[in-house]
């Protein structure tokens, strides 16, 4: 009626698993490191011999998002040429689905790996255009 | 009176920091059995955290029950009548076993009934069911004591521990020995110690309100299982007996943690769980109690064997 | 050149079956209904809640029909009106009608349903009403409480440890409010769709964009075909596993509740390496699949599959071998093959109590043509035999994933076309797939470019309505396990009136 060999099995099975290590990770302590096509904040792109933004403002991504969490404000040079202004983007409404990413034609921006973005009140989760450009947000390995 | 009140202190200090030990190594070694780390509470590897545990349970301040209390009493009162060495036990009675047997039964009993309320409304063949699979799990524990106390003639536990001077008892009565060690493991599953926290019916299984009445009923069910597993130290391996140089009281306590390791890995391996009161009662009707009983046949035939025809 | 060949010369018998059916229908409800049209894979008949009685009455007289089960209800609300969705399926499940009646208020709704229980004896499940007083009920037990039905209230009237009645209720299920589909282009929904089943969310984009290509009639890259193969089978085993680790942990079985959810983890880390997310995966689009997979990612696959094949035979061996887990589940919640016919469930709910039927094996369903595998079934349609019939899918699923990845072509993922430029003629729009629940249908209108209304009529549904007549006569303490092994995912009950 009771199946004894599975038992027996059972019970080393418990036994060993005792010596093995467990496969929890302690968050805050020890991190893993986050799979590839992750989805984290967005982060403008920049060019690598002037290091200005490679965006022109040409609002493709704010008629695509779908919560209207990107606004853009873009100003013409003497040249004619246009460039970015503002670049505001409200981690609030965001949904993280990387459309405005495959909607841009320059691909100038991306998203990054960096997810600790909590914060404690909602008018710090507005990230203007200078937090958008940090090097580190494209790095696997640091956010670890 | 300053003697007495210092046997009572060593035995509650005794009673308390093994009942710590014990809960600390039944959450710490079920977790890891399961490849979890299990809590974590304090720095060193969560050691205070049967600590945290009881000390929030009765900070929160609801006024416990008449049960609680109760069952908290007869848990501590339950370890007074067994020795711990040759001289420390509170009180000393010829027939100290029958006595913590009783006791053992009232504890039982007040644990199953008092713990099963659910805040939404008492379900009462609930609690008939679980009280009456619940002993039916003690009965083959008791018969397996009752061929014991049969082939030592005696109902003193000093004595029983005296009997065993050249051979432990288990030698003679092996059979005895694992009928009473399942009925442990089953109960110990049937009580449920290691699962709180888990989602699930189980978690409306006590009284809403945490307070002091969780903490009680926590710790006396603890009290019942460690209380179960040492008088089958006591009774079948030997007691407090030397080995060679080793000291009687170090001796109990490797033989007392060895037995309750492999009590909480076999609960483990049981695997799923049988409080379902239908296969608890065949369980213990087709396996257990058949064989305590076939256990206590053939002490009788021995019994009689050696008595009347005069022989071994 | 020979691929697709069996898809261009022969018919699916479906659509001839419809054809027939649509020029039958009009004959006998053309004067009843408001208009009668075709939608997707199903025909579609828009009439008023006044005109109910007599259209029920028309089409239990017409010979051709032989509609005698009912499948879902839904409640759609489009813009100040309410419409009740009532899909009506045949016992051999390959024909189908969906009615949409207007109504207005509460007790409209609960007279419609009268009408519907005369001929239809499941109907007043659906959307069962509690009874006034308060003293039937004894106990309640809220959600979060138990595994399995995380948004439902209970409420039970107990009499000596066996339920009497049952009511369930399903108002804390709320997903998304009935605002989130105005002002918003087709392209830009896409991102909210996956959200409809926490569990496996990949099939509610699947759906959705597979009921946009139909009626633009867009053909896929053969090898977005396979990715989306791939993709969902592989959602399948972790919503299997997922299920069974949650049957063990209710039983007690931890040493084989935690060693599920490790495999798990190894099967969620590739679906990380596919699409980049766990439970939203974002992958689908029209058209085809957002990334094109490389060759080494492909690699991957076939060697997890293999691991994962080796340790899912332990695993297996756990649960069936342990003589409790057995004897506590023979016999229990028993579905009969009427009983599932006459409430309308799908997938292995269906499958464990007899007929044979999966969506898969449909001619013209995706590429599942070319790809061979058997669909397990059971007899008995106890709990025990359900987990039976999971084990047997994912067996099957590694199959299919393994001759997905071996045979998978090259070529382009996804055929772009630019959404924003399309207009729409207002039409209506449904499709179905095989999810691991049941069949997911999702039904919704269309109109010059922004979606007007929508609607899904997932499988939960008639399994939670099944629920409220399987739990009556059993004692208190299966209730978890019986709501567990029905497999009812919240995220499809919304509703919208």
């Amino acid at each position: 009626m009771i199946n004894m060999l599975q038992l027996i099995k059972n019970f080393f099975t418990g036994l060993g698993n005792i010596f093995r290590k467990p496969r929890t990770v302690v968050y805050p302590r020890e991190k893993i490191i986050i799979p590839e096509k992750s989805r984290g904040m967005l982060h403008l792109k920049l060019d690598l011999d002037s290091l200005d933004v490679l965006c022109n403002g040409c609002g493709t991504c704010v008629s695509i998002c779908p919560e209207g969490a990107i606004k853009i404000k873009k100003k013409t040079l003497e040249e004619g040429k246009q460039v970015l202004d503002r670049f505001r983007l409200d981690l609030g409404r965001c949904i993280f689905c990387g459309k405005c990413v495959e909607a841009c034609e320059l691909e100038a921006i991306g998203l990054s790996y960096r997810y600790q973005n909590a914060d404690n009140h909602r008018k710090d989760l507005v990230m203007e255009k200078a937090d958008l450009i940090r090097p580190s947000g494209t790095i696997r390995g640091f956010w670890k | 009176m300053l003697f007495i009140l210092k046997k009572i202190a060593y035995v509650l200090a005794v009673v308390l920091l093994n009942t710590y030990i014990c809960a600390y190594l039944g959450a710490k070694l079920s977790a890891r059995m399961e490849l979890r780390r299990g809590y974590r509470l304090t720095r060193i590897g969560g050691i205070g955290f049967p600590a945290v545990r009881a000390l929030s349970c009765l900070s929160k301040g609801s006024a416990a029950g008449f049960w609680s209390y109760m069952v908290f009493i007869f848990s501590i009162i339950i370890w007074g009548v067994v020795p711990f060495t040759a001289e420390l036990i509170l009180m000393d009675m010829g027939a100290n076993l029958l006595v913590a047997l009783i006791l053992l039964l009232i504890t039982v009993a007040l644990n199953v009934t008092g713990a099963e309320g659910t805040g939404y409304g008492i379900v009462e063949g609930r609690i008939i069911r679980k009280t009456v699979s619940v002993l039916s799990l003690t009965i083959p524990y008791y018969i397996s004591i009752a061929s014991l106390v049969l082939a030592g003639r005696t109902l003193n536990l000093k004595e029983m521990v005296d009997f065993q001077r050249d051979y432990w008892n288990i030698v003679y009565q092996p059979l005895g020995f694992v009928t009473a060690i399942f009925s442990v493991i089953m109960i110990l599953k049937v009580l449920g110690l290691n699962r709180e926290g888990k989602q699930g019916l189980s978690g409306i299984n006590r009284r809403e309100g945490p307070g002091p009445a969780v903490a009680f009923f926590r710790f006396s069910g603890y009290s019942v299982v460690l209380f179960m597993t040492y008088l089958i130290t006591i009774l079948y391996l030997g007691g407090y007996k030397n080995l060679y140089f080793v000291r009687g009281d170090v001796m109990l306590g490797i033989k007392f943690y060895v037995l309750f390791i492999f009590i909480l890995f076999a609960e483990k391996a049981l695997g799923s769980s049988m409080t379902e009161a239908g296969i608890l009662m065949r369980v213990s009707g087709k396996f257990l109690i058949p064989m305590s009983i076939i256990n206590l046949a053939i002490t009788l035939g021995f019994f009689i064997y050696r008595n009347i025809y005069g022989f071994i | 050149m020979f691929e697709d060949i069996d898809k261009k010369i022969y018919s699916n018998p479906r659509d001839i079956y419809m054809e027939r059916l649509d020029k039958n229908l009009r004959q006998f409800l053309e004067s009843e209904a408001a208009s009668i049209s075709r939608a997707g894979k199903d025909i579609l008949v828009e009439l008023d809640s006044a005109g109910l009685e007599r259209v029920l009455s028309r089409l239990g007289d017409n010979p051709e029909l032989a509609v005698d089960n009912l499948k879902n209800f839904k409640t759609l609300k489009r813009s100040g009106e309410s419409f009740l969705l009532a899909e009506l399926v045949a016992a051999e499940y390959d024909r189908s009608i969906i009615l949409k009646i207007s109504f207005a208020g509460r007790k409209a709704l609960q007279d419609m349903m009268g009408i519907f229980r005369k001929s239809f004896g499941s109907a007043e499940d659906f959307y069962p009403l509690k009874p006034a007083g308060e003293e039937v009920y004894n106990l309640r037990i809220p959600g979060m409480m138990l595994y399995g039905c995380h948004s439902l209230d209970i409420d039970l009237s107990i009499e000596d440890d066996t339920i009497k009645t049952v009511h369930i209720d399903r108002s804390p299920a709320k997903v998304l409010g009935p605002s989130v589909f105005e002002g918003l282009e087709i392209g830009q929904l896409i991102s909210y769709m996956g959200r409809f089943d926490y569990n496996a969310g990949i099939f509610s984009e699947l759906a959705f964009c597979m009921g946009i290509e139909e009626m633009l009639q867009l053909e896929i890259p053969r090898r977005a075909e396979y990715l989306r193969v791939i993709v969902s089978e592989l959602f399948r085993i972790t919503s299997h596993l997922g299920n069974l680790g949650g049957i063990a942990e209710i039983l007690g079985h931890d040493i084989a509740a935690n060693m599920i959810m490790i495999e798990r983890e190894n099967l969620l880390g590739i679906i990380e390496l596919v699409t980049g997310a766990r439970v939203i995966p974002n992958f689908i689009r029209i058209g085809g699949v957002r990334y094109r997979v490389g060759s080494d990612i492909i690699k991957k696959i076939k060697r997890t599959g293999n691991d994962f094949q080796k340790t899912f035979g332990k695993i297996e061996r756990l649960l069936n071998n342990d003589f409790a887990l057995v004897e506590r589940l023979r016999g229990l919640g028993t579905i009969d093959r009427e009983t599932a016919g006459r409430y309308g469930l799908t997938g292995p709910n269906l499958r464990a109590s007899g007929p044979r039927y999966d969506l898969r094996k449909e001619p013209g369903h995706s590429i599942y043509m070319d790809i061979h595998f058997t669909v397990p079934y059971a007899r008995g349609g106890s709990c025990l035999d359900r987990m039976a019939v999971k084990m047997s899918e994912i067996y099957q699923s590694l199959r299919i994933i393994k001759q997905a990845a071996e045979n998978i072509p090259a070529g382009p993922a996804i055929k772009r076309i630019n959404l924003s430029h399309l207009d729409f003629k207002p039409a209506f729009f449904t499709s179905s797939v095989e999810c691991p629940h049941g069949i997911f249908k999702v039904f919704g209108e269309v109109e010059e470019n922004r979606l007007k209304s929508f609607a899904v009529l997932g499988p939960s549904g008639p399994a939670l309505a099944a629920a409220g007549r399987l739990l009556e006569g059993n004692s208190f303490e299966d209730i978890e396990i019986i709501m567990a092994s029905l497999d009812i995912s919240s995220g499809e009950l919304l509703d919208y009136a």
